[in-house]
């Protein structure tokens, strides 16, 4: 069935999709989206009720592999030393994410001119500087003006949530040690805010917000874009986007909540599928024009696939820390955050505090670390480590190589047929090297906080949550799918605005800065509506 | 509550898994704790565990349950199955944990974190005099 045609089409609700459709709605344009998923209901979220940390592992598992929900996806990611965590519905990744809510820095955007590594963003700081602040004060971020690690000028409009005693153990250590901290800048209303309560540290972010504090899309943009006139029309599954004989998007083929499939022409299509979905789109978007998929004549869509290894380092205490209580993350570290060649290294990282363990998660990490035995000695082992055990996470700066990459599983497909993606990933040297620094400086820090044991890991395999660089941004056709506003070189009324423009990672959670981005690129469009296809 | 007979697990299974998470976690008068065989965190762990029930059969058909020695046929099996062991654990974890006496035991409140929460104490954001007085560490671009 053939519906009207609809002026500009975006694919996916999630993070960028939700801003995006919220900015571009000030053109009163029909301003429609597809998403996958539906909208989740918060009235059902796992803290609703006692089984809160088992759903973890069932219908809120991080992976789609093992949540397998109707509007997941598989993704074959037997290839990948680090396997992806998302949420495919109206909100995406936001539903299940922390809220760490840091943004890159200013140097991120100059990788290749300060240390000669990948390449510059055709973009910087500053210019995003106010769609930074814009979106700070839409998603409602909660945190402390003034940290020495950024350029002054940010001022989050809320005040920052608690450090709680973890928190201060840590900052405590990173004090003796001469390192810098900060109050992590966090998608959490800490008091009333735009029709939000505050946080009430359920302490399970990463699993939706019952109470509503939490910054996910589905709740701060969305409500906002629906007022303003944009369409979303849920589970609405996009299979490919079609082209003209003039080589410009004419639409796309979905298969909408019935399973029936459906072509929805626009003049304009935009992709927000993030850094998995949309190269996964793309490659199935062949025609004889395209036969390598839609917009690749550079051969990067699905190349350069960034995700962040991560490091754990979690410490045991002697006296109690805050369990699973308040938010997951409280306070960060960019002590090694800019490059230092004596380190052995390019780029670095940031450390972020991941707040304790629920009454579950205890047993299970400890079983697994070997401190909770089996038998008459479990209870007593059980209540050494009950409350006392907090963690540090190491975001480590990922750099594009091309041979990490998303391409088509020959074989596996989603409910509706789809070629699922496939995805191949090792780590760089450079990545070990870091990952290696962060462990021996993260346990430093433990002990100076005054942990009796310090366990670590690296990488931390279930932590693909941030999906960047497979449809990268940049002034060359030959060596980027998008150009400096978010267009498709070869496509011209095709735009991309979720993470796989990233043309670097930096070494901080991605979110922020990939929601300035989509509202920068939402301001172009505006300002360019004119000769948009020139 | 699900009745045994009505389990995805047979009757030998059921049994088989009771053993195991006897032994994983077992009642403990010091503590004054059921263990995770007490009927109805079992009863849990069944209903629970019943999509695992394919992965976990031919492990749990290996379980002896004549063995005098409980402890060491639980060790054996764990190391005999270990993918299978931790399988087991997690469940038994994931359902011991939310039970009320055992909640009660820790002493945690006995409800799920929404709509109470829970409280935290005022930060001290004078912890942070040393890193301001330190000064802008972020690396300027040309
Ligand atoms: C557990 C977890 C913790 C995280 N913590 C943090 C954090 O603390 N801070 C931070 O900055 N980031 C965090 N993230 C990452 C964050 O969620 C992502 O960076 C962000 O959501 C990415 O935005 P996006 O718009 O690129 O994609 P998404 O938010 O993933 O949205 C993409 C949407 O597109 C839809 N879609 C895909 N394909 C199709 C199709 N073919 N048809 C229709 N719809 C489609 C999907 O269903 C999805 O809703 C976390 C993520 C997870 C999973």
């Amino acid at each position: 069935m053939t519906q009207e045609p609809v002026d500009v089409l975006i694919i996916g609700a999630g993070a960028s999709g939700a801003a995006f459709a919220w900015s571009l709605a000030d053109t009163r344009m029909h301003v429609l989206c597809l998403e996958q998923g539906g909208t989740p209901d918060p009235q059902t979220f796992p803290t609703t009720g006692r089984d809160w940390e088992a759903r973890r592992l069932g219908d809120f598992a991080l992976s789609p592999n093992q949540r397998r929900l109707p509007e997941d996806y598989p993704i074959n990611d037997d290839g990948s030393a680090i396997k992806v965590a998302n949420f495919n519905g109206v909100g995406g990744g936001t539903v299940l994410y922390a809220a760490h809510f840091p943004r890159m820095h200013p140097s991120d955007f100059r990788v290749h001119s300060l240390d000669g590594v990948a390449d510059d963003w055709p973009v910087d700081y500053r210019t995003l500087e106010p769609f930074f602040a814009e979106n700070d004060r839409m998603m409602g971020v909660a945190g402390l003006a003034g940290d020495p690690a950024y350029p002054s000028g940010k001022a989050p409009p809320m005040s920052p949530g608690p450090m709680g005693r973890s928190g201060r153990a840590l900052a405590n250590g990173f004090n003796a040690l001469g390192w810098h901290w900060w109050p992590c800048d966090l998608a959490i209303a800490t008091q009333e805010y735009d029709g939000r309560a505050p946080c009430i540290n359920l302490g399970a972010c990463i699993s939706g917000c019952a109470q509503g504090a939490k910054g996910s899309v589905d709740i701060t943009y969305w409500p906002q874009a629906l007022r303003k006139g944009v369409e979303l029309r849920t589970h609405c599954r996009v299979r490919e986007i079609t082209v003209g004989p003039d080589g410009m998007a004419t639409g796309v083929i979905y298969f909408d909540r019935d399973g029936q499939e459906q072509f929805q022409a626009a003049h304009v299509v935009v992709l927000a599928s993030n850094g998995i979905g949309t190269p996964r789109l793309l490659l199935n978007s062949t025609s004889g024009q395209f036969p390598d998929g839609l917009a690749n004549s550079s051969g990067m869509v699905g190349r350069n696939l960034m995700f962040h290894p991560y490091a754990s380092i979690q410490g045991i205490f002697d006296t109690p820390m805050d369990g699973h209580n308040g938010p997951h993350k409280s306070i960060l570290s960019q002590q090694f955050y800019e490059t230092d060649p004596a380190r052995g290294f390019v780029r670095g990282y940031t450390f972020e505090t991941s707040r304790g363990l629920g009454p579950v998660a205890t047993a299970v990490m400890g079983m697994e670390w070997g401190h909770i035995p089996w038998g008459a000695d479990h209870h007593g082992a059980y209540r050494q480590l009950q409350d006392r055990v907090t963690g540090l996470f190491a975001i480590c700066e990922d750099l594009p190589e091309d041979h990490n990459c998303v391409t088509l599983d020959p074989d596996l497909t989603d409910s509706h047929g789809i070629p699922a993606p496939r995805i191949d990933y090792t780590l760089s040297d450079n990545s070990k090297k870091m990952l290696a620094h962060a462990i021996a400086r993260g346990t430093e820090a433990m002990q100076a906080a005054g942990a009796k044991q310090v366990v670590t890991s690296a990488p931390i395999p279930l932590a693909g949550w941030h999906q960047m660089g497979t449809a990268r941004m940049g002034a060359d056709p030959a060596r980027s799918v998008v150009n400096e506003w978010g267009r498709a070189h070869d496509v011209r009324n095709l735009f991309i605005v979720d993470g796989s423009i990233f043309v670097t990672s930096g070494g901080v959670n991605p979110t922020s800065t990939l929601q300035a981005l989509a509202l920068y690129i939402a301001s172009q469009i505006k300002n360019r509506l004119a000769n948009l296809f020139d | 509550m699900q009745t045994s007979e009505q389990s995805v697990f047979s009757e030998a299974e059921q049994a088989a898994l009771a053993a195991i998470v006897g032994q994983i976690i077992p009642a403990s008068q010091e503590f004054d704790v059921p263990g995770a065989d007490d009927p109805e965190i079992l009863a849990d762990i069944l209903i629970s565990g019943a999509h695992l029930r394919d992965r976990l059969a031919v492990a749990l058909a290996e379980v002896d349950l004549e063995a005098r020695d409980r402890a060491a046929m639980a060790a054996e099996f764990r190391k005999a199955f270990a993918q299978e062991a931790e399988l087991i654990q997690i469940l038994t974890a994931q359902c011991y944990y939310r039970d009320a006496r055992v909640m009660r035991a820790l002493k945690l409140d006995v409800r799920p974190p929404f709509p109470v929460g829970y409280v935290q104490e005022p930060s001290d954001f004078s912890l942070l005099d040393p890193v301001i007085q330190r000064g802008e560490i972020y690396r300027k671009v040309p």
